[in-house]
């Protein structure tokens, strides 16, 4: 994939510096609210098959860092060599790229790793999921990610599943068109065209949210508020524990209010 | 490219298999669809013999976005979407478009600007983006006047070149353009 995509360049800058203080503004009135709607007693259904969490999600979910680490000389450079070309081109070279690697909460073994041409302007990047061995371009359809759930396995949980889905529509593209889960469903009038450091913050909370694990299916269903394909909808996501992700539109949203 | 011929429709079973390769299965469909479109626009037709004469390599590759990137002095990656009904001929096309004028402009006086942190270079690079900018705009509006699509209008738009595009369209000069998208650029 194509990390920051060079049409990002080409967007004018005022869009992208409204967006930024467009969303902080969002983001306070919705942590408002949040503060509001946690203290109203939440009745859940908690029972022997499921299990539901709704907010505060800071009990429920796992937060992980989101650090990258930057490889080493030598690991990088043998990175370049398992996936430096494309026909005749060389992508990247060790002088003028850098590697480095992100840790996932659903994966023990595969990390997904960056590496990025500085010497092409704009920089040019490609991601993979791999466990230092075997790299898996991470080519905009789930193929290398339902290889590696297959392969590697995938501990899905409650309290990560929301980060898988973060990660999984980041890098998924689906024949619907984009789908980016929104903090809130005020975030859809805001969200930008392409804003690849919102999209990649697996960490991003839903509001309102329901996760719940059905034993019987084996599935864990989420509802949140998404962007459908530019529209704000409230979706049921289903996931199951091998990691398909099956995406379910409900109803429209317009700024937090279901139509 | 969901509009256009029915073998750049859904890559099924392709998609499926999934692929060892950064070549995008339906490479060689996708590039000549592009060209197709850009050869019935005049500023495509001059990118496609500016492409011919300097022998450059255009290497499709799948990605989760249409997008393009120029590697060295002659070679092109177009990222296209494996599911390419989701994608717009449009948009790739103008996407080969303004890659091949990426290569171009070292040959019309517009250096490649360097990434370091140099007032020559700052002026270079924003240089090179206004120009750009501007081919999007005169390919967008060739590609309008073609086939009366909005989409790829709607696209530049998003982008936030809204005034940028009017101005070219009402054929205003070339530094009045510049002040708009540099004020554009610039403002808070």
């Amino acid at each position: 994939m194509n990390k920051t995509p060079y049409i990002c360049y080409l967007q004018a800058s005022e869009k992208r510096k409204r967006y930024k203080r467009t969303i902080m503004n969002a983001l306070f009135k919705t942590y408002k609210k949040h503060v509001q709607s946690s203290s109203q007693a939440n009745a859940g259904a908690d029972g022997l098959q499921t299990k539901i969490f709704r907010f505060p999600f800071e009990k429920a979910v796992i937060f992980f860092g989101m650090t990258w680490h930057r490889l080493d000389r030598e690991k990088t450079v043998t990175m370049i060599n398992r996936v430096k070309s494309v026909g005749e081109s060389v992508l990247f070279s060790p002088h003028t790229s850098e590697a480095k690697c992100l840790r996932l909460p659903f994966y023990e073994s595969f990390l997904l790793y960056r590496l990025t041409n500085y010497s092409s302007l704009p920089t040019f990047s490609m991601d993979f999921l791999s466990d230092g061995e075997s790299f898996y371009y991470m080519d905009g359809s789930d193929t290398p990610i339902m290889r590696i759930n297959q392969q590697a396995g995938i501990n899905l949980t409650t309290e990560n599943v929301l980060a898988y889905l973060n990660f999984y529509y980041c890098f998924v593209r689906l024949p619907e068109g984009e789908i980016i889960i929104l903090k809130s469903p005020e975030e859809a009038a805001i969200i930008d065209l392409y804003d690849d450091e919102r999209r990649e913050d697996f960490n991003a909370i839903p509001t309102p949210c329901s996760i719940e694990e059905t034993k019987e299916t084996n599935l864990i269903n989420v509802t949140v508020p998404v962007l459908y394909d530019g529209s704000p909808m409230e979706a049921l996501i289903s996931v199951t524990k091998e990691g398909i992700v099956t995406t379910q539109p409900k109803r429209m949203l317009t700024m937090g209010r279901a139509q | 490219m969901n509009d256009m011929l029915k073998e750049f429709g859904d890559l099924g079973a392709q998609m499926a298999a999934g692929s060892n390769t950064y070549t995008h299965p339906q490479a060689q469909i996708v590039l000549e669809e592009c060209e197709s479109l850009l050869s019935q626009i005049p500023e495509g037709q001059r990118l496609l013999a500016f492409s011919k004469n300097q022998q450059i390599k255009v290497h499709v590759i799948s990605g989760k976005i249409p997008d393009f990137t120029v590697v060295g002095d002659d070679t092109v990656l177009l990222l296209c979407p494996l599911n390419t009904k989701a994608v717009d001929l449009e948009e790739m096309a103008c996407n080969l478009g303004m890659a091949i004028r990426n290569v171009e402009q070292p040959h019309v006086g517009i250096p490649k600007p360097l990434m370091n942190n140099t007032p020559e270079q700052a002026h270079a690079l924003r240089r090179h983006f206004l120009d750009i900018t501007l081919e999007m705009c005169r390919i967008v509006s060739e590609i309008y006047d073609l086939n009366n699509k909005t989409k790829i209008v709607d696209l530049l738009e998003k982008l936030g070149h809204r005034e940028l595009y009017e101005a070219y369209r009402s054929g205003k000069s070339e530094q009045e353009m510049a002040d708009i998208y540099y004020k554009s650029v610039n403002a808070v």
